[in-house]
């Protein structure tokens, strides 16, 4: 039972330049996604002779880096790697931070107290800090990372659905349903989520640009994905140690990071504008 | 005498720029306002009062474009400087404005606010405009004048608020003062008080006053002249009695039809539905309920040893101010907020300590309209859709055709066309949702309604019709209607029995003829006597009562 | 007043209980056994020798006892010796803390400078200069903190040679150079926290700008730039500081990116290396520190906000 789409509104939304960044969304999806059969080389082998090749090099399209390896494809592996912890992460922070916001919303008194006293904790910490430590505790990789950033997203979530949830609740509707015997499943689902909904949407593209600039952070510092697998952030440290050889390593690298990270936050915006009602702006 | 009005509105049209677009919202009104006069410019919403009053020192947001002419005492404001409105502003025409609580800075103290505008338009020492603050909140009746500099304005009442607002707004001693619907987001007893201020103040000040209402006991009660608007323009003119008495403008009359008319002597409506013999449909016993504010402060008592009773197929009015607790026992008696004692019988059932499964079985047999149109409805949901929803969610009814027959039938019988089923509640206007929620209320033929203010939002014409919608089918279907409102007029109008609260705690009941012509408590005479009646012979000797029983309690 | 500063103070005091408590056990529920890692997974050593070095940690205590220890001994300013180096933590940080805390310093001080009358002026002036703040903020948020820090490297410090790549001269022996060394530091750890609270300066200024209390202060007859500053600037700066409180950790967390960027000497090199070779008591002790100042912080932030708004202080 969902409003028709709001076409209008998608069209005032979406500027040019959103558009753009749609679209450049899709562009690094795919390229993520079909990364190991686009890549022109295996993204781990090494050429020593032929290193810092340059741009435009036969074979080599985006160059080589320290090792000789493809940059072109360790790009493509890397973007994959980014997005797949991203996505993970994003995934699991909206699952469960969508959950306690909701029923702290809703609930409130104890429950709320439970949920949202719990997410204040996980914001007691500066978050690499906290993603240090467990990262010391059980060693870096991918699925450490999801979890860890996962948890770490969490409270965007949550208190983005509890502050909704208490919006939404106190309207008329809400408490029409209550007297009208309506099932607390079916409030939750059919009069709250409804229209809590839009916000959410919007901010799955922003958690998802602060997941990639965290776990390309840790990457850059060696602690979240380790060499050799590629990863955007690792690039950007071995393009800055050599940069007096090599500076193109490090300008591709960080072009790709901060045009992606970039592209989701406007579609974060284009999507905010599109279907949360209460962000509307006067022009 | 001078020719020159005080104030002179010629042929002013203002338009917004919206998207690019001029969209014009007011057309060519005139009107004027003399020295130490009080002109009453009234219209519903949408009708441009607002935007008129709010023209004349240029307040109106950026994308507003003004033509035509305004001129004060003389001089035409449409082209004078910026500066030279500034000064204007404050010093010659002030104004306050509707809702107290925004109308003040929250991070400023009234005695900041005061000094502010005091030393606005003169240089004199802080110290100096502290005392004259002080003497200001004294003239508009604040009590403790010299703690009320030092609070914030969270920490006082709404009243008291209007009262500092309109001491900031004297402080310059203005020659005009417009009042946009100052007493509109008050207490009826509050509100009485305003508008004798802004009378005293008239005489003291030698003041004249524009104010903008959609309330027509109001203008009775303190207008010299009226100005009536409708649409952007305006449709009538002419002093109070002409307006109300002799008027044959077609939209003035209608008004002044649909307004409820408290204690009118003609008695031509049919009066309200007795109960029967049966059972009664609600039994309230001892209730009482609190609200928890902390933890080691004591709890709110919002209702304090409540009881009454609701015949079957009977309408009572459940009455009160702000605060008085009302809304409160609507909510108890369905359930939705919790009883700390006493008792309360809903067609039977014990509310009190009840289980789940028989709370949902009477919740079967009642219903419930709100107040806001706004927000009464799902806005995701088709309001086809909405009107059935009871019978879907008390499984009363699972076909999904029966339910889309039922949905067109009961919107035929709120008057709405059965073709808007599937529209979306935002393509309705006001009235139209708060008939689908009446519609909605009805679906599963109930025993009892509670009614929470379900007209308060609406404009008056609207009102009257929902009103009588929900007259009439309560008779025809027979269930019992507990009706809450502040606007004792409309309660008197259906309502068989009338309960008075005040404070949580019930001061008076009886018949609606009982307590509105022969009323025993000190409260609600006092309460009776502050509501203004659309009629201005009948007002000035209610105003002259009131003011003297006044005098002989002080 | 009084009261909301003590219940302020008593919640701070509560929530470092709880964080020293979670840190605690994060690390005591180490899969695996510390002292072996200590030992350098090495499997020489014989299993007299790993209970020795248990003992010596004293890992071989009942839980609760550790537990004790380890409250009394952070709240002594004991934060135990390092695996690596045998050092002891809170001396290595303490040598550490004020270069950290004055590059932090530094770049707040920066930020609010410069994003405040950025933002007030976009939301002030609307049209070009709006849609100008808002893409600049745009990338200044997109681009990742160490992408900036190994451009300005790149630009500032190998093409153009103005400035040093890294490392800091006391301000005692060299005030310029100090000031030199701190700059691009602060200035690129500044930036993405200025973004925010430019865009945030903009939208407060927005909305307030729409709040019927600058229509009341209008219709006294105040000048447009009193009304401005008194009653539109002013209230935006409640959810100005508030967002800043809210924008504290990731601001902590771009200091420790930007400390390496830079190889500056704060106490995230510790860190790092800590991490790197799962030096427990550096890593706890660091994170103590970073948790704990984070909380200070905080609770500056919340006083702040008690000051600027006094509806606050009823919660």
């Amino acid at each position: 039972m969902m409003q028709r789409l709001d076409t209008r509104r998608l069209t005032r939304s979406f500027t040019p330049l959103r558009w753009a960044a749609f679209a450049f969304v899709v562009l690094v999806i795919l390229a993520a996604t079909l990364a190991p059969w686009i890549s022109p080389h295996d993204p781990l082998a090494q050429d020593i002779p032929r290193r810092f090749l340059p741009i435009g090099s036969p074979d080599h399209l985006l160059g080589t880096d320290e090792f000789g390896r493809d940059l072109l494809s360790r790009l493509l592996h890397g973007a994959r790697v980014e997005l797949v912890v991203a996505l993970g992460a994003s995934l699991v922070a909206a699952v469960l931070g969508i959950t306690l916001g909701l029923l702290g919303g809703y609930f409130g008194r104890w429950v709320e107290l439970l949920t949202m006293r719990t997410v204040e904790v996980i914001l007691a910490f500066p978050p690499i800090v906290l993603a240090l430590l467990i990262v010391t505790i059980y060693g870096s990789g991918q699925s450490t990372l999801i979890v860890i950033m996962g948890l770490l997203f969490i409270p965007a979530f949550a208190r983005l659905t509890f502050g909704q949830t208490l919006g939404v609740r106190s309207a008329e509707y809400v408490e029409a349903a209550r007297a009208f015997a309506a099932p607390t499943g079916v409030i939750l689902a059919r009069a709250i989520l409804p229209n809590v909904s839009g916000a959410l949407i919007a901010q799955f593209p922003i958690t998802l640009a602060n997941a990639i600039l965290l776990g390309s952070g840790l990457s850059y510092l060696g602690l979240g994905i380790t060499p050799p697998t590629p990863s955007w952030g690792g690039m950007v440290a071995a393009g800055q140690r050599f940069m007096p050889v090599d500076p193109t390593m490090l300008i591709i690298s960080s072009i790709a990071v901060t045009l992606t990270v970039l592209s989701f936050g406007l579609l974060g915006d284009a999507l905010r504008d599109w279907l949360d009602p209460k962000s509307r702006r006067r022009r | 005498m001078s020719d020159t009005h005080l104030l002179e509105i010629s042929s002013l049209s203002v338009a917004f720029r919206i998207d690019g677009e001029n969209v014009e919202v007011t057309h060519g009104v005139d009107l004027h306002v003399d020295e130490g006069e009080v002109v009453a410019l009234v219209g519903e919403s949408g009708s441009g009062k607002s935007v008129t009053a709010m023209s004349v020192t240029d307040l109106l947001p950026p994308n507003a474009l003004r033509s035509g002419s305004i001129r004060f005492a003389g001089e035409e404001l449409l082209t004078a400087s910026e500066e030279r409105i500034r000064k204007l502003r404050g010093d010659d025409v002030a104004m306050i404005f509707q809702e107290p609580m925004t109308a003040l800075n929250p991070v400023y103290t009234i005695g900041t606010h005061l000094v502010e505008a005091i030393r606005c338009h003169r240089d004199i020492t802080r110290e100096a405009a502290l005392a004259e603050a002080t003497g200001l909140l004294e003239q508009v009746g604040l009590p403790e004048p010299a703690a009320m500099l030092g609070r914030y304005p969270h920490e006082i009442s709404g009243g008291q608020r209007q009262r500092a607002m309109i001491a900031m707004a004297i402080s310059a001693r203005p020659r005009l003062l417009i009042a946009d619907e100052p007493t509109t987001a008050l207490d009826v007893t509050v509100q009485a008080g305003i508008l004798d201020l802004l009378l005293r103040l008239r005489t003291e000040l030698g003041m004249a006053i524009l104010i903008i209402t959609h309330d027509m006991g109001v203008v009775a009660d303190v207008a010299d002249r009226v100005v009536v608007m409708q649409h952007g323009l305006v449709v009538d003119r002419g002093t109070t009695d002409h307006i109300f008495y002799d008027s044959s403008q077609t939209y003035t009359r209608d008004l002044l039809e649909a307004v409820p008319d408290l204690s009118a002597v003609a008695m031509t409506r049919s009066g309200a539905v007795a109960a029967t013999g049966e059972a009664p449909t609600l039994e309230v016993a001892g209730l009482r309920i609190e609200y928890r504010t902390g933890w080691r402060r004591a709890p709110f008592v919002a209702v304090d040893d409540v009881s009454f009773t609701v015949g079957d197929g009977e309408l009572v009015g459940l009455v009160g101010e702000s605060g008085s607790g009302k809304s409160t026992i609507g909510r108890a008696v369905l359930g939705l907020t919790p009883i700390q004692a006493g008792s309360a019988r809903v067609v039977g059932t014990e509310i009190v300590g009840v289980r789940r499964q028989d709370l949902r079985l009477m919740r079967r047999t009642v219903s419930v309209v709100f107040q806001d149109p706004g927000s009464s409805l799902n806005p995701r949901v088709p309001i086809g859709r909405t009107i059935t929803d009871p019978l879907r969610w008390n499984r009363i009814e699972r076909d999904e055709r029966v339910l889309r027959k039922t949905a067109e039938d009961l919107l035929e019988s709120v008057k709405i066309p059965r073709e808007w089923a599937d529209r979306y509640p935002h393509e309705l206007s006001g009235g139209q949702r708060q008939r689908v929620s009446i519609a909605r209320a009805i679906s599963t033929r109930p025993r009892f309604m509670v009614a929470d203010e379900p007209t308060s939002a609406l404009d008056v014409s609207v009102q009257a019709s929902v009103l009588d919608l929900l007259q009439e089918l309560q008779r025809s279907m027979g269930f019992s209607c507990l009706f809450i409102s502040h606007d004792l007029a409309v309660v008197e109008r259906i309502a068989s029995r009338v309960i008075v609260l005040r404070k949580g705690e019930i001061v008076e009941q009886g018949t609606a003829s009982d307590i509105l012509r022969a009323p025993r408590e000190p409260y609600t005479q006092a309460l009776i006597a502050a509501v203004p009646v659309p009629d201005p012979r009948r007002q000035r000797v209610r105003r002259a009562e009131r003011l003297a029983a006044a005098g002989r309690r002080s | 007043m009084v009261s909301f500063l003590i219940r302020r103070i008593a919640t701070a005091i509560v929530l470092a209980w709880v964080v020293l408590t979670l840190i605690f056990f994060a690390i005591h529920t180490v899969p695996g056994d510390p002292a072996y890692q200590l030992a350098g997974g090495d499997s020489g050593f014989t299993e007299e020798g790993l209970q020795q070095i248990r003992e010596s940690l004293g890992l071989d205590r009942p839980l609760g006892e550790q537990y004790a220890n380890y409250l009394l001994g952070v709240l002594g300013g004991d934060l135990g010796e390092s695996f690596a180096t045998g050092q002891p933590v809170a001396q290595s940080i303490l040598r550490r803390l004020p270069a950290t805390l004055q590059l932090i310093a530094a770049a707040a001080v920066l930020a609010i400078a410069a994003g405040i009358p950025f933002g007030a002026w976009a939301g002030r002036r609307r049209g070009m200069a709006d849609a100008l703040m808002t893409s600049v903020t745009s990338v200044a948020l997109a681009v990742p903190v160490y992408v900036v820090g190994a451009l300005a490297v790149l630009l500032f410090s190998v093409t153009w040679r103005l400035l040093p790549a890294g490392g800091l001269t006391p301000f005692a022996e060299d005030p310029m150079g100090f000031l030199r060394g701190l700059l691009l530091p602060a200035v690129t750890l500044s930036l993405a926290f200025s973004a925010v609270v430019a865009r945030m300066t903009r939208t407060a200024v927005i909305e307030t700008s729409d709040r019927d209390w600058v229509r009341t202060a209008t219709s006294f007859g105040l000048t447009r730039r009193r009304v401005f500053n008194r009653y539109v600037l002013r209230n935006s700066m409640n959810p100005v500081v508030t967002v800043v409180g809210l924008e504290i950790g990731s601001f902590l967390g771009a200091s420790v990116i930007i400390e390496r960027v830079f190889n500056y000497p704060g106490i995230s090199t510790l860190l790092i290396d800590g991490v790197s070779a799962r030096d427990y008591p550096v890593v706890q002790g660091v994170v103590i520190v970073i948790a704990v100042l984070f909380i200070l912080i905080n609770l500056v932030v919340d006083i702040l906000y008690g000051i600027l708004d006094p509806r606050a202080r009823i919660r």
